[in-house]
Parts: C-alpha cells; sequence; structure tokens
C-alpha cells in the first residue's frame, strides 16, 4: 500500500496507516490520491459504494479510527497470548531441567484462572480489605471518642452546668 | 459540513461532492485550484456549482430524482443569493473530499494551534 508513513507509525516493514500526507498528496490529482487509497479502505472493510458514492468526509476518518482500536487490540491480545506461553513455560520448567538430584520433580500447575479474571479478583479483594480496615478505624475513632467524652464529662461536670446556666 | 439543501421553485436540491462526482468534474477539466488561486474563476465557478448536482440530481442517471442539466443549473444559479458565499463553501466540501483522507498528525504537544480571527 502506499502510504507517507513515518517511522513512529510503521512495524518493520509493515505499513499500519497507509493513508497518505499532506506532503505525498500536494504532487497528485484528486482522483489519483483516491484511486490509491481505495485499495487501502477496501482492506478496512468499506464498501465500494460507501467510498466512491458517501459524500460523508468523516465516514473515511472513522473507518481510520476503527484501525487504530482494531491493531491495538489485536496487539493486546498477542500480548496477552506471550504472556500465557510465559507463564507456561514458568509452570513447565522444573521437568525441563536435566535432573541430577535423584529427587522426584514434578511441574508446576497451570494457573488456575485467566489473567485478567485474576486481576480483577485481586483488586476486589483489594478493595474489599480496604473497605473493612476503614470499618476497623472508624469503630476505634468512635470507641475513642466516647471513652474521651466520659471521661471529660466526669472530670468537667461543673463546667457543663455553668455554661448551661450562663445561657440560660 | 457535508451537504446544502436548497429550495428552488418548490422543488429541494441537495448539493454534496462525492469521490465519484470529484473524479467525473476532474475528468472535466476541472481544477479546484482554479477557484482557490483565482486563475480561471469565470470557467471553475459554473463547474464547481454544476458538479454538486451530480450526486443526487445527474441528469445522465435515470433513476435521479429531480435531474439538474447544465441549463436549470445555471437558472437556479442566477436566483441564488449570498453566491460568494455558497462558493466558498462548495469550495471547502470539495476539498474536503480529499482532506478526510489525509492524516491528521498525532495528538502532541509540539502541534501548531489555530483559530479563526
Amino acid at each position: 500500500m502506499g502510504g507517507g508513513v513515518n517511522s513512529s507509525r510503521s512495524l518493520g516493514s509493515i505499513d499500519i496507516f497507509a493513508s497518505l500526507s499532506a506532503e505525498e498528496a500536494k504532487s497528485m490529482t484528486f482522483s489519483e490520491i483516491f484511486e490509491k487509497q481505495f485499495p487501502w479502505y477496501l482492506s478496512l472493510g468499506m464498501s465500494y459504494d460507501d467510498f466512491w458514492n458517501n459524500g460523508d468526509p468523516m465516514l473515511c476518518k472513522y473507518y481510520r479510527q476503527a484501525e487504530k482500536y482494531r491493531r491495538k487490540r489485536v496487539d493486546e491480545e498477542q500480548w496477552m497470548m506471550g504472556r500465557y506461553i510465559y507463564e507456561s513455560i514458568g509452570a513447565l520448567s522444573p521437568i525441563l531441567h536435566v535432573n541430577l538430584s535423584g529427587k522426584e520433580v514434578h511441574a508446576e500447575p497451570y494457573m488456575n484462572m485467566p489473567i485478567l479474571l485474576k486481576i480483577e479478583k485481586e483488586a476486589e479483594e483489594k478493595e474489599r480489605k480496604a473497605k473493612e480496615e476503614q470499618k476497623k478505624q472508624m469503630a476505634f475513632m468512635e470507641m475513642f471518642a466516647s471513652q474521651w467524652n466520659k471521661k471529660w464529662a466526669e472530670t468537667h461536670p461543673a463546667e457543663d452546668t455553668k455554661t448551661e446556666t450562663d445561657n440560660k | 459540513m457535508g451537504k446544502i439543501v436548497l429550495t428552488y421553485k418548490d422543488t429541494k436540491y441537495t448539493l454534496e461532492y462525492t469521490k465519484r462526482t470529484v473524479q467525473i468534474m476532474e475528468g472535466r477539466g476541472f481544477e479546484i485550484n482554479d477557484i482557490t488561486e483565482q486563475k480561471k474563476i469565470a470557467t471553475a465557478i459554473p463547474m464547481l456549482w454544476q458538479g454538486a448536482f451530480l450526486a443526487h440530481h445527474n441528469p445522465v442517471d435515470k433513476t435521479a430524482s429531480d435531474p439538474v442539466d447544465k441549463k436549470l443549473a445555471d437558472e437556479i444559479y442566477a436566483h441564488t443569493p449570498k453566491k460568494s458565499d455558497l462558493i466558498a463553501k462548495l469550495s471547502n466540501m470539495y476539498v474536503e473530499q480529499v482532506t478526510s483522507l489525509l492524516d491528521d498528525p498525532d495528538e502532541d504537544e509540539g502541534n501548531a494551534s489555530w483559530e479563526e480571527a
């Protein structure tokens, strides 16, 4: 695909966003630009009719934006896949070594839940613990305040009466 | 931006450019630079105007509702007020068919900013 793609937007030799740069478009007629870009938009899933006969200029921008999201999602999925493979090899590593000790070696069990679910559960657990801690602190503060008030009332009975009288 | 709806003698006309109609107009010799650089305004403006009808009122397309031929387009143009504003808007609509294909620079602090004065 054609494309004024700068280095930050390319992945090896693969053009990630093949739309044109303004510089490149300068020397071309509008028709040439359309002809050059049409296959790229077809590859993004845009129909012939939408490209050539739909007058809404925003449509192409939305297709490009959607492609960026699609690339990001695929990248995340591939990263996750790599993470699973990495974890799996790690779990198997005890039995991959040459065992000279004579001891019986077992592979570690595979993860008991998907990574994202695990992250979610850990976050929930953290939140639950934080709430519990907050409750404990509140209870302590209430107890402390009640004890303080009680002690104050015992040690300052006259002042309370005086204030009441003064107010009257 | 995108389209203009114009009413003439109780008939509504939609003025719009598509990539196909831009291609047809260029095939007939139209160049937007003739308007933006004010080179051949006398021939370019009528072409820009007539081209705006091609998407929805192409006289060659038998399925088009209310087809507009060159003669009718000229007649409508003669009865249209605020011509310079309209031509400026049409020019923008035409150019937008290409600018929408160009990449915006990524959002970053180094980009220039601009505003209408």
